[in-house]
C-alpha cells in the first residue's frame, strides 16, 4: 500500500499537466499538426498500436544490444584500468575524449563505414552508454577500504585475489548507479542512430511522421520512448536488488546498535 | 615514525604496546605483519620454525586483526570467517567444516548464514577474531581490537579473549591506548614515546591466569596501573620538552 502511495505525487503531476495541456489546446483551438492534445495522442497510440509496437520493438532491440555491448566493454575497461596504473594513464584520456566528440557527428560516419541496419545503431548506443559504466565502476573499484586491502595482504592474498574478492563486489553498487544513467542515455542513443539513417524504429517513425504533419504520431512515439526509458530504469533497479541484495539491506541497517 | 625501536615477544606471551596516538604503534604492527620493510634495522619473526626477516615472507603467516571488523557485507558470517583459508587455497567445503567446529567457542553458533549487517558489534568483532584464528598463525597482532565497542561489551570480550588464547601457545602482540585493557590482558606492557616512537618503559604484569574482571579492584593492580599512568604522563612532558 505505502509502495503504491509513493507514486501518487508523480501521477498527480502528470494528470494535472495533461489536463492543462488538453484545456490549452482545446480553448485556443490549436491545430493538431502544431500541438496535438493528449487525448488525440492517446487515440493515436490506440489506433496505430500495431505500427507503433513494430517500430518500438526495433528500437528496444537496439537499446538492449547496445546496452549489453556497453556493459561488457565497460566492465572490461574498468577492470583493466583498476588493475594497472599504466593502462589507466594510457586509456582514461581516450575514454574521456570519446565523449567530447558529438555523437551526432559519429553516427553518420558509422553509416558510411558500416552501412544501414542494426549494427551502427548498436554502436551509437554503446558509445554513449559505456562512459557512465566505466567511470562509476572504476570509482567503485578504487573505493575499497585501505584497511581491507591490508587485511587481505596480511592473509597472503595476491593482487588478483584482492581484485576478485574485494574490488569487484565493492564496485557493484557503483556499477548499478552507472547502469541507471547508461540505460537512460541509451534510449537517446538509439533514436539518434535511427535519425541519421534507418528504415525502422521509433526514431525513424518520428522523422517520417513530422514532414507529413502527423504530429500526433511523433508525440505517440515520444510517449513510448519515455515509457521504455522508465521501464528499463525500473528493470535495472530490480536487477540491482536481485544481484546485490546486501547493498540495499546494509543501507537499511546502517544504524544497527552495537 | 619509529626510531631506536627494540621490541621482542615470545611464545605463549601476550605483550601490549601502549602509547599516545600517533606514536607509531600501528606502524610497528604493519612492519611486523610484513606489510612493509623498515627503512632501517631488522625484523625477525619465527613462524612455523622459519625465521622470516623479509617482509613479504611474513605475509600470510601472521594473524593481524584490526580495529574495524572488516567483514565483507556480501558474504555470510561463515563465508567471512573462512576468508583466510580460502585465500590460502583450502577448499571451501573443508574450510566451512573447520569454521563450524569453532563457532560455538566464539559465541556464533546458529548465526553461520547471517550477513554482517544483521549482527551486533560484539558478534562482528568475534567473527573477525575467528577469521584471524582460523589462519592458525603462531603470531597474532591485535590492533585495538575492542576500541569500537562500548565498555560492557569490551570487558566481556577481554575476558573471553583470555579464555580463547589460554593454552594455545600463541605469541600475541596487542596495541591499545586503554591502560586497563593493557593490564588486564597482558604478561608484559611496553610503553611507547611520542613520535619518533620507541619503547622507553616495560612493566611485567605478574597476575595469575585465568584472570577475571575482579582483578580491576585488586590493590596490586591499582598500584601497577598508577605506575603505568605515571609513565604515560612523563611521556607527555617528554613531548612538551621537545
Amino acid at each position: 500500500m505505502t509502495k503504491l502511495m509513493e507514486w501518487v505525487p508523480a501521477a498527480v503531476i502528470v494528470m494535472v499537466m495533461f489536463v492543462v495541456w488538453e484545456v490549452f489546446v482545446k480553448l485556443w483551438d490549436i491545430p493538431a499538426w502544431l500541438l496535438p492534445a493528449p487525448s488525440s495522442v492517446a487515440f493515436t497510440l490506440y489506433d496505430s498500436a500495431g505500427l507503433l509496437l513494430a517500430h518500438s520493438w526495433v528500437t528496444l532491440e537496439e537499446i538492449l544490444l547496445g546496452f549489453i555491448l556497453a556493459l561488457i566493454a565497460g566492465l572490461f575497461l574498468a577492470s583493466v584500468i583498476s588493475l594497472s596504473n599504466t593502462l589507466e594513464k594510457a586509456l582514461y584520456p581516450f575514454i574521456v575524449a570519446s565523449q567530447t566528440i558529438p555523437i551526432i557527428v559519429i553516427a553518420p560516419m558509422l553509416l558510411v563505414w558500416i552501412g544501414y541496419g542494426l549494427a551502427p545503431k548498436i554502436i551509437v548506443v554503446a558509445l554513449i552508454s559505456f562512459f557512465p559504466i566505466v567511470v562509476n565502476t572504476v570509482d567503485g573499484m578504487k573505493s575499497i577500504d585501505p584497511d581491507m586491502e591490508r587485511l587481505f595482504r596480511t592473509m597472503g592474498a595476491t593482487k588478483w585475489q584482492i581484485f576478485l574478492k574485494v574490488q569487484v563486489p565493492t564496485s557493484m553498487p557503483y556499477l548499478f548507479s552507472g547502469l541507471r544513467v547508461a540505460i537512460a542515455v541509451s534510449v537517446i542513443g538509439a533514436v539518434i542512430g535511427e535519425w541519421v539513417g534507418s528504415s525502422e524504429g521509433l526514431g525513424y517513425l518520428m522523422i517520417r511522421s513530422k514532414p507529413q504533419f502527423q504530429t500526433e504520431r511523433v508525440f505517440a512515439a515520444i510517449a513510448l520512448l519515455s515509457a521504455m526509458g522508465v521501464g528499463l530504469f525500473a528493470v535495472v533497479n530490480l536487477l540491482e536488488r536481485i544481484v546485490i541484495p546486501w547493498s540495499h539491506k546494509q543501507k537499511e541497517n546502517r544504524d544497527f546498535p552495537m | 615514525m619509529l626510531k631506536g625501536m627494540d621490541f621482542h615477544a615470545s611464545q605463549d606471551e601476550i605483550v601490549t604496546i601502549i602509547g599516545p596516538s600517533g606514536c607509531g604503534k600501528s606502524t610497528l604492527l604493519n612492519i611486523v605483519a610484513g606489510l612493509h620493510d623498515p627503512d632501517q634495522g631488522e625484523v625477525n619473526v619465527l613462524v612455523d620454525g622459519v625465521v622470516r626477516s623479509e617482509a613479504s615472507s611474513r605475509l600470510g603467516s601472521i594473524g593481524y586483526m584490526q580495529q574495524k571488523d572488516l567483514l565483507l557485507p556480501w558474504r555470510s558470517l561463515i563465508d567471512n570467517v573462512i576468508l583466510g583459508l580460502e585465500i590460502r587455497g583450502v577448499e571451501r567445503k573443508r574450510a566451512r567444516q573447520e569454521a563450524v567446529a569453532q563457532m560455538a567457542d566464539f559465541g556464533l553458533e546458529g548465526f553461520e548464514n547471517e550477513f554482517p549487517y544483521a549482527l551486533s558489534g560484539g558478534m562482528r568483532q568475534r567473527a573477525a577474531f575467528l577469521r584471524t584464528m582460523l589462519m592458525e598463525s603462531e603470531v597474532l597482532l591485535l590492533d585495538e581490537p575492542f576500541s569500537a565497542l562500548d565498555a560492557l561489551n569490551r570487558a566481556h570480550l577481554q575476558t573471553w579473549l583470555l579464555d580463547i588464547l589460554e593454552g594455545k601457545k600463541k605469541t600475541t602482540v596487542l596495541v591499545t591506548h586503554d591502560v586497563d585493557e593493557a593490564l588486564f590482558l597482558s604478561d608484559r606492557v611496553c610503553v611507547m614515546s611520542p613520535r619518533p616512537g620507541r619503547i622507553y618503559e616495560e612493566e611485567h604484569i605478574p597476575f595469575e591466569r585465568p584472570r577475571s574482571q575482579n582483578l580491576l579492584t585488586d590493590p596490586a593492580y591499582v598500584q601497577t596501573k598508577a605506575r603505568l599512568l605515571g609513565y604515560l604522563r612523563s611521556d607527555y612532558s617528554l613531548m612538551e620538552n621537545g
